[in-house]
């Protein structure tokens, strides 16, 4: 509770720091607005449904591809740490294409798929596949060898060990890689709608700037963020402290 | 005989002298029902000569026969417990008592477990998770795992060396307890000359560089031994008379 107060007692001097830069007039007013227009741009959003739909939009973009994401970047994993041919010979890009920012895809899948969706749900997929394959190979890979030496003395190998063995061993590393799959997908769906041609929360975030509208432009970053700390707070960080709890790992 | 190891031999290859051996040529004969330990100092291969009856580690030369069947790779018939409990903590206790019976019918599985915790005391933990577990229950359900597939033989590889004193002496007189209604043949590996006194039927003491069994001795004192006893305290002396020179060799090496 003394936590949560401190909190707040924080996001009120921010405001009001906020307000205090604005009123010195350090910026032209085209440029910052007060928060009490911010607040109104958010009330006035979410009453016509401009922003609901374009929030819906976002997450079905990421519906569509954080799973293929997932899905994609676990089978890359999986297969570079069973393989060494493949690790040896595809393991090192791995790190070279997850240090490529995914605004820098936005140009290529924009060419590729045109100005559509498919464009935004190509971006998200390249955003999370790469760190949840790289997370796959580190959590395959540091499968404590005594769980594999007691489970061949138990007769258990090939096939089975893999599937009783590794996989369950490997889930906190992995839910670690589909938390940081999330945070990158989210950052990339971004980058990607904001180039594209709607719907969607970063193309709203652009239709406000053409408009010279910057109260919208601030209420969406403030959306943004909200909700990629509130799906990785209430729903990836959970999962993963869940897990390593029961893991012993905590 | 019901243990057999003939002339067996294990090396690594090494980048430098092609080979790097361990030790050669070790001949060894294990009875049914006996409580032997493998003693020595660290780098003479004896944890190493443990992973072999597994069947975890190849034999470079010679076989190794358990009831006359040759071992190749590892199997239910032999029951590892390690330095580290290895269990698994997905699993409950009961599950990973259950993981190795796979072959039974799921009633008897329950069953089984149960028998077996039952008798490492720990009935009342069935449903805790290893993380929930000292490290000394831990070891337990380990023991009760590798006891539950009825195994022919039950390797240990320093099972107590990760406990403390305390808890160490209490396994030490459960395994002893354990052994006595289960009849299993153990096989025990350790470095501790007390531990093994304390425990064994039967002592292979290990040298190093290379590795060779310096000294087989048989142990009829009566049990429980106590430390203070003088035939316990006359007997680590001769042990620790035989290591001495070996472990100097270590020592030596070591500060090269």
């Amino acid at each position: 509770m003394k936590i949560l107060l401190k909190r707040i007692l924080f996001l009120v001097a921010v405001i009001a720091l906020w307000q205090g830069v604005y009123s010195a007039g350090v910026f032209p007013e085209i440029a910052f607005p007060p928060p009490v227009d911010v607040y109104y741009a958010l009330v006035e959003g979410f009453g016509d449904g401009t922003l609901t739909k374009a929030l819906l939009a976002s997450f079905k973009h990421l519906l569509y591809g954080l799973p293929i994401s997932i899905i994609l970047g676990t089978s890359i994993g999986v297969l570079l740490a069973k393989s060494k041919q493949a690790d040896e010979t595809a393991g090192m890009y791995l790190i070279a294409l997850q240090s490529i920012p995914s605004i820098a895809w936005v140009p290529l899948s924009l060419l590729l798929f045109g100005f559509n969706e498919m464009a935004v749900i190509f971006v998200v997929v390249i955003g999370g596949v790469f760190v949840m394959a790289l997370n796959t190979r580190t959590a395959l890979r540091n499968v404590p060898s005594s769980f594999k030496k007691a489970a061949r003395t138990m007769g258990v190998n090939g096939l089975e060990l893999f599937f009783k063995v590794e996989i369950p061993a490997s889930i906190p590393h992995f839910m670690t890689g589909i938390r940081l799959a999330w945070a990158f997908s989210w950052r990339a769906l971004m980058a990607g709608e904001l180039l594209s041609n709607g719907p969607g929360l970063g193309y709203s975030l652009t239709y406000a700037f053409d408009f010279a509208r910057v109260d919208v432009v601030m209420a969406i970053i403030l959306i943004i963020g909200v909700i990629g700390s509130t799906v990785d707070h209430l729903v990836f960080s959970k999962l993963e402290k869940t897990v390593m709890k029961r893991w012993g790992l905590l | 005989m019901y243990l057999e190891l003939n002339n067996v031999s294990k090396s690594f290859p090494h980048e430098e002298h092609g080979a790097w051996e361990v030790f050669s040529d070790i001949n060894l004969s294990i009875e049914e029902h006996n409580f032997v330990s493998i003693l020595g100092p660290s780098g003479c291969g004896k944890s190493t000569l443990l992973a072999m009856i597994a069947g975890l580690e190849s034999i470079t030369s010679g076989e190794i026969l358990l009831e006359d069947q040759p071992v190749a790779k590892p199997g239910p018939d032999r029951g590892m417990v390690f330095q580290q409990p290895a269990l698994f903590p997905w699993l409950n206790v009961l599950e990973n008592v259950k993981f190795p019976l796979k072959h039974l019918s799921k009633k008897d599985q329950v069953t089984t477990a149960k028998n077996y915790l039952q008798m490492v005391h720990l009935s009342r933990f069935t449903q805790s998770y290893p993380h929930e577990l000292s490290g000394g229950m831990q070891q337990r359900v380990a023991i009760a795992r590798a006891l539950a597939m009825d195994p022919k033989v039950l390797l240990m590889d320093e099972p107590f060396g990760a406990l403390d004193e305390q808890t160490r002496h209490i396994l030490h007189d459960e395994l002893l307890r354990i052994w006595s209604e289960d009849q299993k043949t153990i096989l025990f590996v350790t470095h501790s000359i007390s531990e093994a006194i304390k425990l064994s039927d039967r002592i292979i003491v290990m040298g190093t560089r290379p590795g060779r069994i310096i000294e087989d001795l048989s142990i009829t004192l009566p049990r429980p031994r106590v430390r203070t006893d003088a035939d316990v305290i006359a007997m680590e002396q001769h042990v620790m008379g035989l290591l001495e020179g070996e472990i100097n060799k270590v020592l030596k090496e070591e500060l090269q």
